[in-house]
């Protein structure tokens, strides 16, 4: 678009609503309208496709008045809050009027009010007042988070953010909302007044709560980290964070951290607690048993099963994995390993025995990216329902521990099907809810276990995770 | 507009104003399952009328989320007005966030984001019914249904005793009736002051208000023309040779 | 060609029954259905439509053949798309064509999604319109029993499928792309353009959209061949036009005439023209989006061509009446506070704009404004005019800026009926000059 080739050309051109990373052009803002040679009306450079020879004029008069006229009306009924606002000093909104505005206001009636600021989740305060429409927090709700639950309400210039019946808006990535308003409608409550951007320093870093490591800034005054932002990075988190990497930084100056060992409820040292440890474990022997976690780095894990196996001669140790140490190390392989951008380009994708969402939340967004923009079809194959189902195009459930059971049976498929009934026995998909086929004790064993699990009506809800045709999910 | 539906003030208030134990116990209160994700539809009472009408709907579009406006439309007509547990029903059937479906519902002028009076009174006050009197009109309905006149002029105001919803609104595409009204989805005009209140006063009766000012009674203005030479004349009556070779 | 009405879609319009099958049909109804399906191709129809001349009937006046030769052959899915959701002030013509012929409108749609090719059709009439959309529903059930709608019409196999869509109340909706968002069940605003509906349109597929009374025109052209349409109206224009009068006369109604004849014909003859005693002040040629004309220009030719001409516009064809009693600036507020309300508010300009204008005339229809106030809001339509996503500011844009310009006299004298302004110290937008900032704050006064 105009707009990406300016910025190669070194032109500027103002933008509020046009975001890349939330799809396609709204052409809402008409911050960036710009004269384009041999079309009477001015073009939003947003929307506009380069084409070979064209002729953009962003400096002449024309151009001008325009974008004084749109800064004009976006501060018509902006309050006058920079002094107070958390956004003051790093706003596009300030810089674009600046850069951009007619400089005097002409306003001289009262503005439209909401009642400010409210908390719109735990973590997001919402000033409407502040609100400029540029729709980018209620896209993210829609098209790359998509749990659809910030929505736009009313009408004309009596419209605001909100979510249905003033609930919270709880969803696992909403912090990027912060991020993505221009103005300083949705702050963040832990950053509020807190520094101000000429007090703070920042320092580049990744996240380490999960996997996928997502590259983040930190942002630091008085030796104490305040507020952690994305460091857009196109292989790994596409400019997002989930909300654990966004706000779990508070954690690190909690009061209630604990800091020192404890035994019996008082603080000793470490060795004499390392000592108590090694009593009480000396005393169970083989019959002490060790599950380790997937954030466990493989150091960690190596020494617990040296510890168990060697100090203690006991063989009780395992992790969460459902599959056998003979599968997780096929599937290690180095040429079946994939980049998270290979997502992107994926044609069809499979979820086995994981709900990204958990496990690695900045994946989930990336399928969910893949399964709209890119046209990959998804199928989920788990033992419980993941965040993903609506999108997918299969969902296949198992009972707990049935993953290596799929993984045969999809083996013997790919082999050439002839499994003898194996096929499909434990298994069952949503596909084909109502024939015959697929419908075996696994099915049933598996919807009994959540039936009972989340007291719902016997028979109803596993495998009926409706996927909503056609567009949307 | 925020706190519209009933929630808990603490949940709308600016929090500037809360103390920090306050702000403490209102960001307690927001718990996970408050979030509105997408209904079960296991989860959600759905009267069976308003499912059907819903899933019918659902079925006459290449693409089910065309049918938002039509399932609202199916929950006002059930619930009176497009009330919170409405939509969550709609939006279990649909498969939709309620967010999503209060959002619909909030742009459009006719869906009711709040509970109204049972008998609606939509008077015109546009352009040409403004000429004609329509602000009158819309004082005589406010007096004989006491409605707030200052409120039903600009977003709509029930009278006190719940019976009337008296909203002035615009163009209906009536202006040749006007000044008009829409009463209960019907068209009446040209009425004058007076009419008001016989209207109010039949509605409470349970009759049809101003039956003789029906739209439905109006003839064309300019009356009855003569058929212009070009326009073909009416074809022969059934029976004739040519229709009778068609199958 | 003379004060008189020439009813080619008005034909018949209070026969008793008209809206039932069987009344239609005894009148010739559906035959042109019947032979389209039967004989017909596609390119036949585009190409005859084309020739005829025949412009949209919904504001855009775009020839319809035109429009409909811009959908994509081959075998994807289509649809036609009829906009019935008649918002604009002073229009009602729609209304009344759907009410008591509806079957015209119906068979014309069947014909237009023959001749581009579409399976399915919608009708998105205005939510208001309860008592017309019943009266659609039936008739629509009758052409479906009678085979002319459905998987096998008039015996020859092909499809179409037609279902009457209610929308909710939003004027925006009259906007092709914000009807195909409202259709699509989301809220209705306009989406950019291009891409343009023929080629991406509902749920992304080839659509053509057309005006109520374009299409129920579409059966008498199949019947009687193009040239026998251009017969009707003028060589830029052929056919009718049904125009709807109202405000300040004493016949307001839907007239069918032919365009060229002057617009005093329209507004006296037909209409009856304004009270005994009271002359013509100022009048909307074409809906309240038109800019106005004042009694000087009532002689004019009522074409596309000759208002376009004058600075103002043909549009839907209703002609809005203002008399001698009617406060121009009252009128002004009116008009801006209908845009305010069915802004959909995606686009700053309008948003705020119409917002702004609204607060701005309110100012001065209550008496507290001054001729400062007057150019400001001058130059706020000026910066709405052409820089917003649809043309609905430019709706409110237009009009308020020629009444402000063309009844300058009358605005400033109600903008300064107020007292409020003499108060000392009081400054005015515009009166602040910039040597104000270096001056030492200790004035105090005004600042």
């Amino acid at each position: 678009m105009l707009v990406d080739a300016a910025k190669g050309g070194d032109v500027e051109i103002p933008v509020f609503c046009y975001e890349p990373k939330l799809g396609g052009p709204v052409g809402a803002c008409r911050m960036c309208l710009v004269e384009v040679e041999g079309i009477p009306k001015l073009q939003t450079a947003c929307s506009t496709p380069v084409r070979d020879g064209m002729v953009v004029f962003t400096g002449t008069d024309r151009v001008a008045e325009a974008q004084n006229a749109v800064v004009e009306f976006l501060l018509v009924n902006h309050p006058l809050d920079c002094p107070v606002c958390d956004k003051g000093g790093e706003c596009p909104l300030q810089d674009i009027a600046m850069g951009w505005g007619p400089g005097k206001s002409r306003v001289t009636d009262p503005k439209r009010h909401f009642r400010k600021p409210v908390a719109l989740s735990p973590l997001v305060r919402i000033d409407r007042e502040r609100c400029i429409l540029c729709y980018r927090c209620v896209r993210f709700s829609q098209e790359v988070a998509e749990d659809e639950q910030l929505q736009l309400l009313e009408r004309g210039s009596q419209s605001y953010v909100g979510t249905f019946d003033d609930h919270p808006y709880i969803a696992p990535f909403h912090g990027n909302i912060i991020e993505l308003c221009p103005v300083g409608a949705l702050t963040s409550e832990a950053y509020r007044f807190r520094a101000r951007p000429w007090d703070i320093a920042h320092s580049g870093s990744s996240c380490t709560r999960r996997p996928s490591q997502c590259n983040v800034k930190f942002t630091v005054r008085d030796e104490r980290i305040q507020r952690v932002l994305a460091r857009d990075n196109e292989a790994v988190d596409n400019g997002w964070l989930c909300d654990k990497g966004r706000f779990g930084f508070q954690m690190i100056s909690a009061e209630d951290r604990v800091t020192a060992p404890k035994v019996g409820g008082s603080k000793v040292g470490w060795t004499a607690a390392l000592e108590a440890i090694a009593e009480r474990l000396r005393g169970a022997g083989e019959r002490t048993a060790a599950v380790v976690g997937g954030q466990s780095s493989n150091e960690e894990a190596y020494l617990v099963q040296r510890i168990l196996r060697q100090a203690l001669g006991s063989a009780h140790v395992t992790s969460t994995d459902e599959l056998d140490a003979g599968a997780l190390a096929a599937l290690s392989a180095p040429g079946l390993s994939a980049a998270l951008t290979d997502v992107d380009q994926a044609e069809s994708i499979l979820v086995i025995g994981t709900d990204p969402m958990h496990s690695m939340p900045i994946l989930d967004l990336r399928l969910r990216k893949a399964v709209r923009h890119g046209g990959a079809r998804l199928v989920v194959a788990s033992e419980r329902p993941t965040a993903l189902d609506g999108g997918a195009e299969e969902t296949l459930r198992y009972a707990p521990g049935g993953a290596g059971e799929l993984l045969r049976a999809l083996v013997g498929q790919l082999n050439g099907g002839s499994d003898g009934g194996r096929t499909g026995s434990g298994v069952a998909s949503s596909g084909t809810e109502g024939s015959g086929e697929g419908r075996g004790s696994g099915w049933r064993r598996g919807c009994e276990f959540w039936d009972r699990r989340l007291g719902r009506r016997p028979g109803v809800g596993c495998g009926k995770y409706r996927r909503v045709p056609g567009e949307y999910r | 507009m925020t706190g519209d539906f009933g929630q808990p003030e603490h949940l709308t208030r600016p929090t500037d104003e809360l103390s920090a134990a306050e702000r403490r116990e209102l960001i307690a209160s927001m718990r996970p399952e408050d979030a509105e994700g997408v209904p079960e539809l296991h989860e959600v009472e759905i009267p069976a009328e308003l499912r059907e009408q819903i899933e019918t709907a659902m079925s006459r579009y290449p693409q089910l989320r065309s049918a938002s406006i039509p399932a609202l439309w199916a929950v006002q007509r059930h619930h009176g007005w497009c009330s919170p547990e409405g939509i969550r029903q709609a939006a279990a059937v649909m498969g939709v966030t309620p967010a999503y479906l209060q959002s619909v519902a909030s742009f459009y002028d006719l869906f009711a984001t709040s509970p109204i009076g049972r008998h609606r009174v939509l008077v015109c006050h546009n352009i040409s019914c403004w000429m004609n009197g329509a602000d009158e009109l819309l004082q005589a309905f406010c007096e004989a249904s006491k409605t707030e006149i200052e409120d039903a002029d600009h977003h709509g105001a029930t009278s006190a005793d719940g019976e009337f919803f008296v909203k002035g609104f615009e163009c209906l595409g009536a202006c040749d009736l006007a000044p008009m009204v829409s009463i209960d989805e019907h068209y009446y005009g040209p009425l004058e002051p007076g009419d008001a209140l016989a209207a109010i006063e039949a509605l409470r009766a349970g009759d049809e208000p101003l039956p003789e000012k029906a739209l439905t009674k109006r003839r064309a203005a300019g009356g009855e023309v003569d058929r212009d030479p070009r326009v073909p004349a009416d074809p022969p009556p059934h029976g004739g040779a040519e229709e009778a070779s068609r199958p | 060609m003379s004060g008189s009405e020439t009813r080619l879609l008005f034909n018949h319009i209070d026969e008793p029954g008209l809206a039932g099958l069987e009344t239609y049909e005894r009148l010739g109804g559906y035959r042109a259905l019947k032979r389209a399906f039967r004989e017909l191709e596609p390119d036949e129809l585009i190409g005859s439509f084309e020739e005829s001349g025949l412009r949209g009937r919904g504001g855009a006046g775009f020839s319809m053949g035109k429009k409909g030769s811009f959908l994509p052959r081959g075998d994807m899915q289509k649809y036609v798309c009829c906009n019935a959701d008649e918002s604009e002030p002073g229009a009602f013509k729609d209304r009344e064509l759907m009410m008591k012929n509806p079957h015209q409108l119906i068979e014309g749609c069947a014909i237009a999604a023959l001749a581009v090719g579409a399976a399915y059709v919608f009708i998105f009439i205005r939510g208001e319109y309860w008592e017309i959309a019943d009266v659609l529903d039936r008739a629509v059930a009758e052409a479906y029993e009678a085979g002319h709608l459905g998987g096998d019409i008039a015996g020859t196999g092909k499809r179409v499928e037609l279902v009457v869509h209610r929308g909710a109340g939003a004027y925006i909706c009259g906007e092709e792309t914000a009807l195909l968002d409202a259709l699509e069940g989301k809220r209705g605003n306009p989406r950019l353009k291009p891409p343009f509906p023929a080629i991406q349109g509902l749920y992304g597929g080839p659509t053509l959209i057309n005006n109520v009374e374009t299409l129920s025109n579409l059966a008498h052209i199949v019947n009687n061949g193009a040239e026998w349409f251009k017969s009707f109206g003028s060589e830029q224009s052929p056919g009718t036009k049904v125009v709807s009068v109202s405000g300040c006369v004493q016949r307001p109604g839907n007239y069918e005439i032919e365009l060229g004849i002057p617009a005093r014909e329209i507004i006296f003859d037909l209409a009856g023209g304004p009270r005994e005693g009271r002359r013509v002040k100022a009048w909307f040629p074409g809906g309240s989006s038109a800019p106005v004309l004042t009694e000087a220009e009532l002689d004019l030719a009522y074409t596309f061509e000759t208002l376009a001409e004058a600075g103002s516009m043909l549009g839907s064809g209703s002609i809005i009446v203002a008399d001698d009693t009617v406060s121009i600036p009252e009128l002004a507020l009116r008009t801006a506070r209908f845009y305010h309300h069915e802004s959909c508010g995606k686009c700053t300009p309008c948003r705020e704009g119409t917002n702004w204008t609204v607060k701005m005339l309110e100012r001065v229809t209550r008496g507290e404004a001054t001729p400062m106030d007057l150019d400001i809001i001058a130059s706020v339509q000026e910066n709405i005019i052409g820089y917003c996503l649809c043309v609905l500011g430019d709706s409110m844009a237009m009009p308020v800026a020629a009444m402000v310009t063309k009844f300058r006299d009358e605005f400033e004298d109600v903008a300064a009926s107020g007292s409020r302004l003499d108060a000392p110290g009081f400054r005015r937008p515009g009166e602040l000059d910039d040597s104000a900032i270096d001056r030492p704050l200790t004035t105090g006064a005004g600042v």
